[in-house]
Parts: C-alpha cells; structure tokens; sequence
C-alpha cells in the first residue's frame, strides 16, 4: 500500500512540495496559488483541488441543442456552402472555448485530468464529424474524470463522439456476413483498458476476445429526421444521442473471457469490468504512473496503486485522494521526470503569466481570431486533433528536436513581449504580460535574485541549487523591473528543463 | 557504409577530414568534383531510400486486385452489404501477372511499372501477425518477430553498424511531428528531424538549468541537433529550385516529397528519408478514402520519381512504402477491418521489376478469417540493406535482423560493402593491400583508375585473403579502386573505393 506522506524523511510542507503538486495536477498555477498552497497545507490543497467546479458553457451555447444539422440538400446553394462553413467554425470554437476554460479557470484537477482522459480516450473533432458530439464527450470525462471509472467509460464509449470516430455505428451485424466492425472493439481493449500486454507481458486478449467483444458492441445507430425545407431543400438533422436497433444487433452467443451470453454492449463493459477488473486498473494506473510520477514505472507502486483503486471502488477522487497524499507522489526522484505534454506546458505559461488578453477568447464574440489555436496545432498538440487513435505519444523518447525548439521559441517570445497576433486594423498586438501584477503575485521581491530563487522552484523545481543558479542567471542583484524580470524569464522558460514536471 | 558516408560527406563538404582507418590517422583532402566518371550509382555514399509510411493498414486485396479470383468478388461484392471490390473492367492490367489488376487510383504507379521500376511483392507478413495498428507498427518498424519487443529500429541498427559521422550533415531525415522507432539505434538516435519553419531563435546556450537532469540535457542535445540540420537543410534548399513537377496541395505527403526531392537535387548526402504518407486505416468509406489515399501517395510519388528523373538523380533513390498490415478479406459495412498479409512495392530505376512471390490464396484463409502471408517483409529489408545499400550480409544477418532473411533478387545489380573491404596503408605509397572478410576463396577482377576515369592498371586477386597489389608509380592524390567480383548466383557484385596516395 501507498505509505502516507512522511514529514521526516521528506520534510514539512514547503513552496517546493506545494509547487511539485500543482504543476503536475493542474495547468499554469499562479505565483499566488503555490503561496496560498504552502499556507493551506498539503491536506487541504489536495481536497481543494479535487473539487469539481461547474465550467461556463455560455461561449459554446450554440452547441447545446438536441439536434444536429448534420447534412443538406442540394448541395450546389449557399446554404449548404454557410452550412460546411459554420461546421468548421465550431471545431476551431470548441478548441478556444476549451483552452479558454483552462487558462482561466480556479485552480483544479478536474481541467488537467480531463485533459488526461482526453490524451488517453482521444476522439478527433474530424473523425467525430460535429463539434457537437465532441463537447458532449469533453463534458463526460468532466463530469466523470474525477469520479467512477466505470461510468466514465460507459458514457464515452456510448457517446456519439466516440462511437462515429472508431466506426461504432457502422457495427452493423447482418445475416448474410459474418463480419462486424471490429474497430472500436480492439481499441477500446488495447488503448482504454488493457494494453496490449499483460503484466507478465503476454497478450491480454486475443483477436477472437475483439471479435466477440466487437459483436456484443454492435446495434447501435444515430438516429436521424428529414425535414423538407420551402424551396425543395431537404435538410438531415442528427439527434443528440445513440439510439439501439435490435436489427443491427448480433443476436448469437458470445464467448467473451470464459463467459457466454448474447451480451449487448452494457452487459459487455460490465463483463469486462468484472473479469478483467484487476487488469484494467492496473493499465489506468500504470498510464497515469508515466504521466503524472514518472516515466520509468516502478512495479512495486503500481502493484501498491492497483490494489488502491480496486479497493475504492474505481472512483478517481478517493484514489487521488490517497495518492496525492503519498510519499511516494512527493519522492525527489521523480521530480521533473516528465515531459510535460506540449499543449500542458504551453497553457500553463499563458495561464501562469497571467496573460491579460488573448484574442482567441477575449475577442470571442467576433470569433475570427484565431492565434491561439494556430500556435496549438503548431505545437504539435492540440485538443481534438489527435494523430492517430492512440493519441499522442507520451514519452520522451518520441519528442522531436524540431517540436523543443518551436516551444522554446514561444515562451521566449512570450516573455520578450514579441508574440504577437493580428489585430482587425492590421496591426500587431502582443500577449501582454503585466510584470507589476506578476511581482505582486509574488509578493513584490525585493531584487531580482530572491525573484529568481522563487521562479527556479515553481516552474524549474530548483530547490538545493537554487541561491548559486539566481547568483549566476543574476551577476548583478538589483531591483526588479521589467527589463531584468522579461529577461530572467526568458532565461528560465528556453531551458528545456522547463519543459518537464 | 563508414567509408561512404564519411567519403560522401567529404566530397559535398570539400572539406578535410581524418581518413578512418587503422593504419593511418592523417588527414588528406580531395576535390569535391573529381568523382564525376564513376556513374552516380556507383559512387560511395549516394544511395538513398525514401521510406513512406501508410498508417493504418493498406488493403492489398484492393491495391493488387485478384481478379481471377471469384471467391475475392463473392466476399466483396456478393455477400457484402455494400459493394467493396474493385470490378474486373477497371483495374489497370499488370503485365506479367494475368490474374491480377491494379488499383485505378494507383494508375501512376502503374505508368511506373510499365517502365520497370516498380517491383511488387506479394503476400508481406511475418509470423503470427498482431492486428494492433500500435504493435504492427513496432514490428514492422524494429524488424522483430512478434513476441521479441525491441526499442531501436531496423534502419538505426542499420546505421549503428555503418557508424556514419556525424558532422552536422544530417544521413538520415524524419519529417513529421514525432520520431518513430525506425531511425532509434540500441544506443543513439539517428533520426534528424526537420521542420521549415520550427526554430528557437534566441541564443543556443540554453542549458545552464539543465542540472543534471539527464533528459533536459537530452532535450537539448536534440534541439541543438534539429537547429544544425535546420540549417544544413535551409542551405542545400537555397541552392536548388523549386519544384518542377505537379504535386497535390495541402498535403503534408507532398510537402514532405518536395523538400526530400530538392535535398536529393542538391546533392545533400542523406541515406533515409522517412516520411508519413496518409491514413489507410478504411474501416468505413473505405472505396472512398481508399481510392483518394492511393491517388495522393502514388502520383506524388511519381512527381518524385519523375522530378529526380529530370534531374539525373533517380538512379540513387529507391522508393518503399510500407504499412503494419493488409485488411480483412470479409469486409464489414463500408470497410474492412485489420488484416494480415498485404503487397509492398519497391520503386526505383534500379529495381527488377515485376511481381514477386506468391499472391496468399483468399480460399485458404486463417482461423480468423486472415489471410496467410507467404513473403516475410524482413526478406525484402534485407535485400535493400544488401542490394541497394551494399550490407556485407553477415553484418545485416547479425547486427540488424538477427538472423538470415532470405533476399529477393529486387535489384538490378548488387555492391559488395565498402566496409567489408579494408585498404592499407593508408595513404599509400606503392603497394595496396586489400582485406576481404570473407569466409570463402572469391577471384575478383580488379581496375585502378585515376579521378578522371583513366584506367591505370587491372588484374585479379583473391578477397579471402589479405592482397598485395603493387602499384604503379603514381603521384601524390586520390584513386579510385573497382573490385569486380562474381557471385553464387552469377550476378556481378562491384566495389568501389576511394583510395590515397602520398608520396614523399
């Protein structure tokens, strides 16, 4: 089991462990955060940000209805050009709404393990077909991703997201072909719940468990209505959920894990969350283990975590609950020993510079500016735009030279006050920073070198060296301004330590 | 392929450099240019190979279509929902192969193929074929089988058997946002990634927090790394035009193509160019977006090909798109699902072209409905590494595949391996001796020529063991050495080295 947090061997509550916690489970906390952290202790900041918090929906109101334009007829009209045109919009909308969400919302987990589950049960907005489907699965891993598994995973793979993005509702069984659409079936085995190996490296299911699994998932359709428009357009509209035709059904026994029944998809995922339990919560475990302590999993916790997350029933929160209050969390080896996901890191800079306007969201109600989604797909990650089912890779062992240096690149001109976007009249304008409130986020230091010595810990977690490293980024220990503050941050956020959490 | 890459890199830099090899650490220098009478093939270093991946899973039943199969039209069309084959009347005919059509899409390659450049492989797979899209990618990307997990990839062991220097010339290009396994050696990477546009711009002194932090100073490494093949590669774009032949808009592919083409015209030395070539998982609309996937890859391809053509380059590249697996014969509803074995295609003037191997029956199908593979894709990784990269076979059997894999006769004509043949001393003066590792007595003409081409002197010599050739009085320079060596098989294996002499 998972030892509680031990004061004596890794010392009482300080700026360091406060910032250790933060940077890992939520995005960009603020100088002021980590402080009110240290005050509040480990305990209650844990329990704080394990708190859900309702996220303001009223910039994606226009994605909120039952019904879903989803095609038109004919398709030579203006109509079906504005309707193609507005669909589009709406990915790009969904991205700044969610980015929006994340720089500007309280401190919590729930942004950053929505954010997980997304990178683990990756849907494309392209592959989902309407922006729609993928906000109604952004607010189940929400709802969900910090409480029970289980249910998590029945909304998501019973949402219209998913279930158009791995082919799903083209699972159709029909007598005369014996094949069924094994596509969300192997997935859903592989990349959500299992691995593709066990613990002891053998396969943890075979292609026969995919095809039975992929017979069980089958049935389920969109259910679609006609509407005759005045000038002989014929409009298709979707409903907003997954209706289940016993036609489309595989009706025949199925052997799934010893078990044989004529399971439908339900009965299916709580078979599997029966006989394969241990298993699945070994491979969530073990995924959130190398993202969030270190990527190098070390057995003997998973074994620890495993047996923690059976014991609370799968429920996120409590699990977290204990985790985020272990030794084990709060270890010195595994202090920066991750690469923080490049959309992660990039949030977390605008969210903890505390950048006052960013026209993605700040100019939202023209909704044509669009720098910050750019500079998200640049970066090579982006809500929604996985590269493949999989997601993105999440080691470092896959991070490309070319990627570091664009990140760097941004957070030097973040800093440098050069990032600059657009403006209606032509112009350029930066993403401002206010170097008065961010040293007043941290408590105004009186020179530049005790500034320095605070940054190192936040978002380098530099605690030993700490004085000897601001000595040498600071030769000269004067009062800050902006000049000596721009020019310590873009010294610290180009090193490709920052890069890691 | 030391020697080549090291001897390339000299000749496109002109620059000097220390001549690797036991005997002599001195340092020499040649002109870049003087190498112009070896024909382009045969120079050292020169040969590249375009690796494009089609992720997702191919359906090789409707790339190569069977269509003299009707058990393939009473799956696909018959007993489908929807119609998913390929109509006899409107597949390209291949010739060579009655029974069998290509893809209407795929009518560029098949221009291709009817020039002979293009050799078809059939029935690709290996033992026990795993149907994730994430393990088929590792396997086919590490060449092991399919309970054996390696990190590293067969074109890095490659590279870590050749050593090639590392000079800030990049000898192996990955486009894309990600490094794949395929370029990872057992201890370093050899993927240099580009991007057009993705560079720090401030200063590259950018370590100092790094700390001992193990991975940052890896980050680094690889940023600073990046940031030099930037440059390189911005370099060499300067100094060749654009594009000449048409390629599709808004392709990554074809981005990806266009810079490969323009590096290769402007003569950087770079071995592997590895380059993602689109989504071929077609589990639904797959007549659709198969058909559209087929049309991008191939007619880029064939600008490529085409372009480098024009050039005079096309003689050193060969072409190989691979995928993790073929499809489902049975298809679903619009699509298929993962399947085993599938077609590889291998493109390039030097190929044989034709079809190769046997096409797997669709009658005779495994337990799940897969079918069998009958060609494993490490036969035709070997035959690149030994036929068109010149591995001396033992290194590849041993250092990158580890076992034998049979080779396909894909090439026109094979090379014996630079670093298979030692030369000493170095710089010589007035005998050559030439050291073969072979395990077997093998007579082979020999030809000593100056850098203009002038034949100075012939004879034979034996390459299992250590040769004397006692050298004519030849001034202070470069030449060239050609050993002509001929096979088990008959074919005609030819070595070529470059050689100083320093005369008091």
């Amino acid at each position: 089991m998972l030892e509680v947090y031990d004061d004596v061997r890794l010392g009482p509550w300080s700026r360091h462990h406060a910032a250790h916690l933060l940077r890992r489970m939520t995005v960009g906390p603020t100088p002021f955060e980590i402080s009110r952290a240290v005050e509040e202790g480990r305990e209650a900041t844990v329990e704080r940000i394990l708190t859900p918090w309702t996220v303001p929906t009223e910039k994606v109101s226009s994605m909120i209805s039952d019904i879903v334009l989803a095609e038109l007829q004919p398709i030579d009209t203006l109509e079906y050009y504005n309707f193609f045109v507005r669909k589009d919009r709406r990915y790009i909308e969904l991205v700044q709404w969610w980015a929006s969400v994340i720089v500007r919302s309280p401190l919590s987990a729930q942004e950053r393990m929505t954010l997980w589950w997304h990178m683990c049960l990756p849907s494309s907005l392209n592959g989902a077909h309407f922006a729609e489907n993928i906000f109604d699965q952004n607010m189940s891993m929400r709802r969900h991703g910090l409480g029970s598994i289980p249910t998590l995973v029945d909304e998501v793979i019973h949402g219209m997201a998913m279930q158009i993005y791995l082919s799903g509702t083209e699972n159709v069984w029909q007598p005369t072909n014996e094949g069924v659409n094994e596509n969300l079936a192997r997935e859903m085995m592989e990349i959500f719940l299992l691995g593709r190996t066990d613990a002891q490296g053998l396969p943890s299911y075979s292609q026969e468990d995919v095809s039975e699994i992929a017979r069980s998932l089958s049935g389920w359709r969109i259910a679609e209505v006609h509407v005759a428009g005045s000038t002989g357009t014929d409009y298709l509209y979707r409903m907003r959920e997954l209706v289940f035709s016993v036609d489309h059904w595989d009706p025949r026994p199925k052997t799934v894990f010893g078990q044989t029944g004529t399971f439908r998809s339900k009965e299916i995922l709580d078979l599997l969350f029966t006989e394969k339990r241990s298993a699945i919560a070994r491979h969530i475990c073990s995924r959130w283990y190398s993202s969030f302590i270190n990527e190098t999993v070390e057995e003997q916790a998973i074994e620890g975590m495993t047996e923690l997350l059976l014991d609370v029933n799968m429920d996120m929160t409590s699990w977290l609950r204990v985790v985020l209050n272990s030794s084990h969390f709060f270890e010195s080896r595994h202090r920066m020993r991750i690469a923080t996901p490049p959309m992660v890191s990039f949030l977390a800079q605008l969210r903890y510079a505390d950048v006052g306007y960013v026209p993605d969201f700040d100019d939202y109600d023209n909704g044509v500016q669009d720098d910050l989604y750019s500079r998200l797909r640049s970066i090579n990650q982006c809500m929604y735009y996985p590269p493949n089912v999989s997601g993105w890779p999440d080691t470092t062992d896959y991070v490309a030279g070319t990627e570091i240096a664009w990140r760097l690149e941004m957070h030097m001109r973040l800093w440098s006050g050069t990032m600059t976007f657009k403006n209606y009249n032509g112009g350029r304008q930066v993403y401002p920073i206010v170097i008065n409130s961010f040293l007043k986020s941290y408590g105004m230091p009186a020179t530049i070198r005790q500034l320095a010595e605070m940054v190192l810990c936040d978002l380098a977690g530099i605690e030993a060296d700490a004085k000897d490293l601001a000595r040498r980024l600071c030769p000269v220990d004067r009062p800050c301004d902006n000049t000596s503050v721009r020019g310590l941050m873009k010294t610290i956020t180009t090193s490709p330590r920052i890069l890691f959490h | 392929m030391q020697r080549r890459s090291f001897i390339s890199s000299a000749m496109r830099a002109g620059v000097v450099l220390p001549f690797m090899t036991t005997d002599s650490m001195r340092a020499f220098a040649y002109p870049t240019d003087q190498l112009g009478h070896l024909s382009a093939t045969d120079q050292e270093g020169e040969r590249i190979l375009v690796l494009l991946r089609m992720f997702g899973g191919n359906d090789g039943l409707n790339s190569i279509i069977p269509i003299h199969d009707d058990e393939y039209y009473r799956i696909r069309r018959d007993q489908s929902a929807l119609n998913m084959s390929i109509a006899r009347e409107a597949v390209l005919p291949i010739e060579g192969a009655l029974g069998f059509g290509m893809h209407p899409s795929m009518y560029r390659l098949h221009e291709l193929y009817n020039e002979g450049h293009v050799a078809i492989v059939q029935g690709v797979g290996y033992p026990n074929m795993d149907l994730s899209h994430f393990r088929g990618t590792d396997i086919w990307l590490a060449a092991s089988d399919s309970d054996v997990y390696l990190q590293s990839g067969w074109l890095g062991r490659m590279f870590d058997v050749s050593s090639p220097i590392d000079n800030g010339i990049p000898y192996a290009i990955e486009f894309g946002d990600n490094m794949s396994r395929v370029l990872k050696g057992q201890h370093q990477a050899h993927a240099h990634h580009y991007h057009a546009t993705h560079r720090f711009t401030g200063s590259e002194d950018i370590g100092s927090l790094n700390d001992g932090l193990a991975m940052a100073d890896e980050f680094e490494s690889r940023m600073l790394r990046s940031q030099r093949t930037g440059r390189t590669i911005d370099d060499a774009l300067r100094r060749v035009g654009n594009h000449t032949r048409t390629y599709s808009e808004e392709s990554p592919l074809a981005d990806a193509l266009k810079i490969t083409s323009r590096l290769i015209r402007a003569g950087l030395p770079t071995q592997v160019y590895v380059i993602h070539a689109g989504q071929f998982d077609t589990h639904h609309r797959q007549l659709e977006v198969h058909a559209q996937q087929l049309d991008e890859l191939f007619s880029n391809v064939h600008s490529l090909f085409r372009e480098l053509e024009d050039s005079g380059d096309a003689d050193r590249v060969c072409i190989m798109p691979i995928s993790e697996f073929g499809r489902r014969v049975e298809p679903t509803q619009s699509g298929t699902d993962h399947g085993t074995a599938a077609p590889v295609f291998v493109i390039g003037k030097h190929v044989n072209g034709g079809m190769y191997g046997d096409a797997p029956s669709i009658s005779d199908v495994d337990v799940n409905g897969n079918l069998k593979w009958t060609t494993d894709f490490r036969q035709i990784y070997s035959t690149i590494m030994r036929q068109w990269f010149s591995m001396e076979p033992s290194s590849i059997d041993t250092g990158v595949l580890t076992r034998m894999f049979a080779p396909l006769p894909l090439f026109a004509r094979s090379e014996i391996l630079s670093s298979a043949i030692t030369l000493a001393p170095i710089p010589a003066r007035t005998t050559l001796d030439v050291i073969a590792h072979r395990d077997h007595s093998t007579r082979s003409q020999f030809v000593i020529s100056d850098l203009h081409g002038r034949a100075l002197q012939s004879g034979t010599l034996d390459l299992m063991q250590r040769s004397t050739i006692t050298l004519p009085a030849l001034a202070s320079g470069v030449y060239v050495i050609s050993i002509t060596e001929v096979l088990a098989d008959g074919s005609a294996s030819v070595h070529r080295q470059a050689f100083p002499v320093e005369q008091l």
